[in-house]
């Protein structure tokens, strides 16, 4: 008797793990526009591992030059595939856009500029404000993960809110940044699909190497580790 | 081509212009403006700058079409050789120029800072200049000059 | 011809020159290009060709010297106001313009000073025009010239009597030569010159109306870009005309041999149809790496020279107790002008009319026509200024390059070099290596001084008749000038040291007559000139900064080993009087310590502080200078922060004080630029210094150290150039100073922060040993 509940519960476990991994290529297939619409609370079940996994499947995104040159440390942008300290004393300043009338749109406009080091553009271009400067240098994956989810410290949004806000030019200019950078290499439709379900499968963040691993549905979780990159002096 | 109004240094124009134009080609083209100049057309040495609300622009990246309603203010907006700015006449007093092909760089970025911050440190005055070269090296006189102008203004 | 050609005109005393341009090498040694004054069709013997008194009483001045931003322009207005005795305001001064002004050749090589400002040129016209007119005056008063007095442009005699300028002579021609016994007023006596009369340019470019050769715009007027090929060497294969068909306003795509170039309404349409042009190029030949440049360079055959040789250089080392020896080298380096070169061109049936920043509207004439196969007659180049220069820029080229596209067009078209252009395809400042070999006595003296050096070189200045020499002529396919082999001659004459390739302490004896500023007898200085993988041109200091580098920095070296103070020790080993002055008058403005060895335990600091001297005598004798440095090293980080440089200079009779001052600084300050972080980076295909991302300059945000400076006039002699001796001294005093703090000696420039580690742990692991 025993037997055959801890099976049947253990087939609807392995059951609802297909689907659920099922949903992936039928998501990815429907486009950006559609994973903007689904929701979290729109019956698909919390499911920490698969979040996970999907945080950690963005962490080389994340981690490349093209989002790392704004969300590294200090008071300052870097620049350029080899993330040197962005030149011309250029700073972040108290709103993100620059100090005093030196700001980001003082050279960088809307839009790429043809040719090697022009300024690349995209609408908005900014750095996080100082109040919250989303500095994901040096984080660990659990870290980093917790950053994009705290209200905090990620401009108040939700999970949902932070898959519109990857849909944004600026963002989306990491697999655009013009002559003489590399795009990101991960496809910008895997990025937004695996963003897209780690918020709907409720944001659970993967645990780091070192981390005592954590039971879900009955399985262990296994610990995925990852590129972190090391940025040289100033 | 597409018919594009601006206002420079108080003066309303109209033009018809490919939108993608940099400013500063209109500025000295359309214009007939000497004041910002073409020292690299990659935002890297300040020779083209521009104030627009208040903000330093580098003219030679930016297409015309981004302007909009925002005034253009270019060196010779600031004053007159009979009626110099205060910044200007400090720099004429100081001699704080060589070649003086940088000066819209060094004069309206200095002048844009001191606008917003009119008590900036030398620091921030330098930092701020840290996009503008001037390869004469004119650097003293012109850090001088700068001082001299916003001590003057904050008395 | 044994003889520089400055050496000719000092001979000839006030005589105007009278050479036809084929009979004397134009280019000298180091390219600067061609001084003095020729004869063209404005006649430099006449007072006419220089002056002109309008009827309004205005004073119309020609110069063959132009200002682009070092202040003559103002100082030769002065000259003029001073010797005709009229106020400033009452001189208009025209400079470079072929049509009506005589050709002084090239305005560089610190020469228009000497030329226009002692008792030649436009000060012996100046000072014939006065005579000239008090003669007038004299015959039309009926009272001898020793009664007249002139002032204010009148001339009144002692009886009170007096008349105007222009009632003598408005708006008529003088119709006299030059006087070669007119007489200059006297120093003591100036009222305008020697006074630091604010500079006549001030306001214009302040307030933004000041014109630039960018700025000139002519009726009917498109707009030029250029196509260069990928790297040096490469040839135009095809050009894809369709592939900008669909480019609005492209009026031209202009191919001759492998030049490129398109013409279109305005500068935008020209800039995308220059970037969307399909080109195909086949490559050029591989670079030597940049890694082991200077061993690459001493292995080519070389064009010999020997400054000096008194023949028992290796007697002498070979039977020292030691011999120190020591290998500097210098990077090429770029003049990077702050604007990319501009100019414009109007190429018309009838005439040719190109408006050019160049230093030499003249040769710069003769190529054109050259090139356009048009009768020299018919071109006109007029001076308008560019952006600062430092030497041989873009200027010439892109003047070359509009006059081939107007051509075509038949149209005047203004060319806009890109920034790649203007850095990708400079003449740079030679890449140089020198190699020292000295003997001390017991006594610590110099007993024996051996130094070679290998400069790269291809091309220069174009000159009159040389457009191989820079990269549009090349395209076109002239060849550039290039050393050819030849093994050094045993010296001759007068010791020659323009480059300044022998030390301040040789005695520079040849043939029993010394002309060196020292006391080593036992002295060789021996020059290879190789070939160069990139165009080498004059950039400010040409030669002498890096000759200087070398010479000071080794010097220092001397005192180490002597446990001698540097200042002392020079002083010890020279004999010029003008260079011990400077020496002086810099070592107390400083008030320099005397030391024997930089500083002893710095184990422990953090940030360590010296000083650093070097002097020299620019060209031999051309200006003197001596700076001292003081800088402050970290020495975690490597960095060097100079905090205070003490000049003294001697250029002679000063004719404006505060130009003098500004260019002395600017000058220290592009030589600390220089010194600390420029340098060429090339792969093995093509330069990779192409804009100022990739070319490192000090921008407005470096903390700019204090710049003191002493004047030294000597009375009675020469006004010299001063637009390039403070420079020259300034990476060695730094180096000295790096030295003094840390104990570290720098043999390359530039000083960077991984080289100054370097170099540290050098100095730390010769300690232990």
């Amino acid at each position: 008797m025993k037997n055959r509940r801890s099976i049947s519960s253990l087939l609807a476990v392995a059951a609802t793990y297909c689907f659920l991994f099922s949903l992936i290529p039928w998501v990815a297939a429907r486009g950006v526009e559609r994973t903007r619409a689904l929701l979290v609370h729109e019956g698909i079940p919390r499911d920490d591992a698969g979040a996970a996994a999907a945080f950690e499947a963005i962490i080389p995104v994340l981690h490349h030059p093209r989002c790392m040159n704004c969300h590294s440390k200090g008071d300052f942008p870097r620049q350029g595939d080899d993330s040197h300290r962005h030149t011309m004393q250029i700073r972040r300043g108290p709103d993100g856009k620059g100090v005093n009338a030196v700001r980001c749109s003082t050279c960088h406009q809307d839009h790429n500029l043809a040719g090697l080091h022009m300024p690349p553009g995209a609408p908005d271009w900014h750095l996080p404000s100082p109040a919250m400067p989303m500095i994901w240098e040096g984080l660990t994956d659990h870290q980093l993960c917790e950053l994009f989810k705290d209200p905090h410290g990620n401009g108040h949004r939700t999970p949902a809110q932070i898959v519109e806000h990857m849909h944004t030019p600026l963002v989306l200019w990491g697999w655009t940044p013009g002559d003489g950078r590399t795009p990101v290499p991960t496809s910008q439709h895997y990025f937004l699909a695996k963003i897209q379900e780690w918020a709907e499968k409720g944001a659970a963040c993967p645990v780091d190497v070192d981390a005592p691993t954590s039971e879900t549905f009955g399985f262990p979780v296994i610990p995925i580790t990852s590129y972190k990159p090391t940025f040289g002096p100033e | 081509m597409r018919e594009i109004t601006l206002t420079v240094n108080g003066k309303h124009h109209t033009l018809a212009l490919d939108p993608e134009t940099p400013l500063l080609f209109v500025l000295n083209d359309e214009l007939g403006l000497c004041g910002p100049r073409f020292g690299c057309g990659m935002a890297q040495c300040g020779a083209c700058t521009v104030i627009m609300r208040g903000q330093v622009v580098r003219s030679c990246v930016m297409p015309v079409s981004a302007v909009g309603q925002d005034e253009v203010t270019t060196l010779e907006g600031l004053g007159t050789p009979e009626k110099p700015h205060p910044i200007q006449q400090a720099f004429i007093e100081e001699g704080a120029a060589q070649c003086g092909f940088c000066l819209s760089g060094v004069i309206l970025t200095a002048k844009a800072v001191l606008d917003v911050k009119p008590d900036a440190s030398d620091q921030a005055i330098r930092d701020a200049l840290g996009g503008v070269l001037c390869r004469c090296f004119t650097h003293t006189r012109m850090l001088r000059a700068i001082r001299k102008y916003a001590e003057a203004r904050r008395a | 011809m044994t003889q520089s050609r400055r050496e000719f005109l000092k001979s000839c005393g006030a005589l105007i020159v009278g050479f036809s341009a084929g009979s004397l090498s134009l280019l000298s040694a180091e390219g600067q290009g061609p001084f003095g004054t020729h004869p063209s069709h404005i006649d430099p013997e006449k007072l006419d060709s220089w002056l002109a008194v309008g009827a309004d009483g205005m004073i119309t001045a020609y110069t063959g010297k132009c200002d682009f931003g070092q202040g003559i322009f103002t100082a030769q207005s002065q000259l003029v106001a001073e010797e005709l005795c009229v106020p400033i305001s009452r001189v208009k001064l025209i400079q470079c313009d072929t049509s009506v002004c005589p050709d002084q050749g090239t305005t560089s090589g610190s020469q228009s000073t000497p030329t226009n400002f002692n008792s030649e040129s436009l000060a012996l016209a100046a000072a014939t025009a006065r005579e000239a007119l008090l003669g007038l005056a004299a015959v039309k008063l009926g009272e001898p010239v020793a009664q007249l007095t002139v002032a204010d442009g009148i001339i009144t005699s002692n009886l009170g009597r007096h008349v105007r300028y222009e009632e003598l002579i408005g708006n008529k021609r003088f119709n006299v030569p030059l006087s070669a016994t007119a007489k200059r007023r006297a120093a003591p006596d100036w009222t305008v010159l020697g006074k630091p009369i604010p500079s006549l340019d001030r306001t214009g470019l302040m307030t933004g109306k000041f014109e630039f050769v960018h700025h000139v715009r002519i009726p009917g007027m498109l707009h030029g870009r250029v196509v260069r090929p990928p790297e040096m060497g490469a040839t135009l294969v095809h050009v894809d005309e369709q592939s900008v068909r669909s480019v609005p306003g492209l009026v031209k795509v202009v191919v001759r041999k492998n030049f490129v170039g398109v013409v279109a309404e305005t500068q935008h349409q020209a800039g995308l149809a220059a970037r969307k042009l399909a080109v195909q190029w086949n490559p050029g030949p591989e670079l030597p790496p940049q890694k082991n440049f200077f061993d690459h360079l001493q292995k080519q055959p070389a064009h010999d020279v020997l400054s000096v040789d008194s023949e028992d250089i290796e007697a002498r080392l070979a039977g020292a107790s030691s011999v120190i020896r020591a290998k500097y080298t210098y990077p090429y380096q770029m003049h990077g002008s702050v604007g990319a070169s501009c100019a414009v061109a109007e190429v018309k049936p009838e005439s040719v009319t190109v408006w050019s920043a160049t230093q030499s509207v003249y040769p710069t004439r003769s190529i054109v026509a050259k090139l356009l196969n048009e009768p020299i007659d018919k071109v006109r180049v007029i001076y308008v200024r560019g952006s600062g220069c430092y030497g041989l820029n873009g200027a010439d080229a892109v003047s070359f390059d509009a006059a081939i596209l107007s051509q075509a067009v038949g149209r005047p078209v203004r060319l806009q070099f890109s920034r790649q252009d203007e850095m990708m395809w400079e003449n740079f400042g030679s890449a140089c290596a020198v190699e020292h070999r000295a003997a001390l006595a017991r006594d610590g003296r110099i007993v024996a001084w051996d130094r070679e050096d290998w400069v790269a070189s291809m091309g220069n200045r174009p000159g009159y008749d040389q457009p191989g020499n820079v990269i549009t002529g090349m395209l076109l396919g002239y060849a550039p000038e290039l050393p050819g082999p030849r093994s050094a001659k045993p010296p001759t004459g007068k010791l020659r040291n323009q480059s300044n390739a022998v030390p301040s302490y040789f005695a520079g004896c040849i043939g029993g007559s010394c002309g060196g500023d020292g006391t080593v007898r036992s002295e060789r200085a021996l020059t290879h000139t190789v070939r160069s993988p990139f165009f080498t041109g004059p950039l400010r200091s040409p030669l002498r900064i890096q000759n200087t580098f070398a010479n000071e920095c080794f010097m220092d070296e001397l005192c180490v080993h002597a446990k001698a103070d540097p200042v002392g020790f020079r002083l010890q080993h020279l004999q010029n009087s003008r260079v011990i002055g400077v020496l002086k008058a810099a070592a107390t403005a400083a008030s320099w310590q005397a030391r024997s060895s930089p500083r002893a335990d710095i184990s422990r600091a953090q940030t360590v502080s010296g000083c650093g001297i070097a002097c020299v005598a620019y060209e031999g004798d051309n200006g003197y200078a001596a700076l001292v440095a003081e800088v402050d090293v970290d020495l975690q980080t490597g960095t060097v922060r100079p905090k205070r440089f003490v000049i003294a200079l001697d250029c002679g009779p000063v004719s404006n004080p505060d130009g003098l001052r500004n260019q002395t600084e600017g000058g220290i300050l592009q030589g600390m630029s220089r010194a600390l972080v420029e340098e060429v980076t090339w792969d093995n295909r093509r330069v990779t210094s192409v804009d100022w991302e990739t070319y490192n300059s000090l921008h407005l945000d470096y903390e700019m150290p204090t710049v003191e400076t002493v004047f030294v006039t000597p009375a009675n002699v020469p006004a010299t150039g001063a637009g390039e001796t403070a420079i020259t001294v300034t990476p060695a005093a730094i180096g000295n100073a790096i030295f003094g703090a840390t104990g570290a000696r720098l043999r390359t420039l530039p000083f960077t922060p991984e080289r100054v580690k370097a170099a540290l742990l050098s100095a730390q692991s010769a300690e232990r040993a």
